[in-house]
């Protein structure tokens, strides 16, 4: 792994959560519906199971809550949703990722 | 191949990822082992006439149990506790208080039983400095002279991982000293993943729930997380 690849490697594991907190910004998901997001994102996530030990440490933080819903496929299915606190958090994380994103592409050239 | 061919080798890649993440609590342990279930046993409701190559590729998706096992470590000034947790890290301070106690107490009458700690892990590169804060009880508590230990003198055993992994490289390497300053220890360690056990002059593991440790990526700045 070269100098960028692990600077990537860290980018996304700081980045990742964050990602995970945006696709519940508008209605609960499930937890294979979340992987599923994130896995069709190549860049995001390098395997899709990394994810369900991040949604348990979000739910312990108190920035994400779970509930079992049943399911017409099958088994009862846990449902993840934003709390306020993880709403705020990423609020936050948005506005700073946006000027530090800015700051990086103006550096790196990318905008003219 | 059968049905129960395929559930066979889920349950097998089930069964791996369990003893991976043992380290975790267990609630949080079995959360991520349902998921994980749910997630084979919807690709196999899905998918009728799965082969095992295709259940394969599932699990190459899902990633390895060391990969899962190693994205459970927490990143630094991420998803921190919340403050609730803090009473219940104050009360586990209390009771290591307490066990340390009884351990020193056994000491002195002989025995050699010590509880078991809860371990800081890092991940690397990075500087880390440990702060044992709610643990400097402890150590005030230890440094009486009719323990007879010595508070000046500590022994800190690291164990480092395997690059990606949670199977250690080598034994544990103990190091020796006095703590620099009164209840810290800074140490910089570079390009491992590891855990930290603090140990007194007796060899005596000493428990370091609700300690802190300070994660200092180089060179930006400083974070500090709890670790679980």
């Amino acid at each position: 792994m070269d100098n960028a690849d692990a600077a990537l490697a860290q980018l996304r594991r700081g980045t990742i959560e964050f990602c995970v907190l945006a696709l519940l910004r508008d209605e609960p998901k499930y937890g294979v519906e979340i992987a599923r997001r994130l896995g069709d994102a190549d860049a995001l996530v390098t395997s899709e199971g990394t994810i369900y030990p991040l949604l348990a440490r979000l739910r312990r933080a108190g920035l994400v809550a779970s509930h079992l819903h049943e399911s017409p496929q099958g088994a009862p299915r846990r449902y993840y949703e934003l709390t306020p606190a993880g709403k705020k958090s990423l609020q936050l994380f948005v506005n700073r990722w946006r000027q530090f994103a800015d700051a990086v592409e103006l550096v790196l050239g990318e905008r003219s | 191949m059968t049905d129960t061919d395929l559930h066979a080798i889920a349950d097998d890649y089930l069964r791996r990822v369990r003893d991976a993440l043992r380290p975790l609590p267990p609630t949080e342990r079995a959360q991520v082992l349902d998921e994980l279930d749910a997630y084979l046993r919807t690709e196999l409701a899905e998918r009728p006439g799965m082969s095992s190559d295709d259940l394969q590729q599932t699990i190459t998706r899902l990633g390895t149990p060391e990969e899962i096992a190693e994205s459970a470590l927490p990143v630094a000034g991420n998803a921190s506790r919340p403050r609730r947790r803090v009473l219940v890290t104050i009360v586990a301070a209390v009771v290591a208080a307490l066990i340390v106690s009884g351990v020193a107490l056994g000491l002195t009458l002989g025995q050699s039983s010590v509880a078991s700690p809860v371990n800081p892990r890092f991940s690397a590169p990075q500087q880390i400095q440990i702060y044992p804060r709610q643990h400097a009880t402890n150590i005030r508590f230890l440094s009486f002279s009719w323990f007879g230990i010595n508070k000046s003198q500590w022994v800190l055993r690291t164990t480092f991982f395997k690059p990606g992994t949670m199977t250690p490289s080598n034994g544990p390497v103990e190091q020796y000293g006095p703590l620099p300053r009164l209840n810290e220890l800074e140490l910089v360690y570079i390009g491992s993943n590891g855990s930290i056990e603090l140990y007194n002059t007796a060899h005596q593991r000493i428990p370091t729930p609700g300690a802190q440790w300070t994660v200092v990526p180089t060179p930006a700045t400083t974070t500090t997380v709890p670790f679980t």
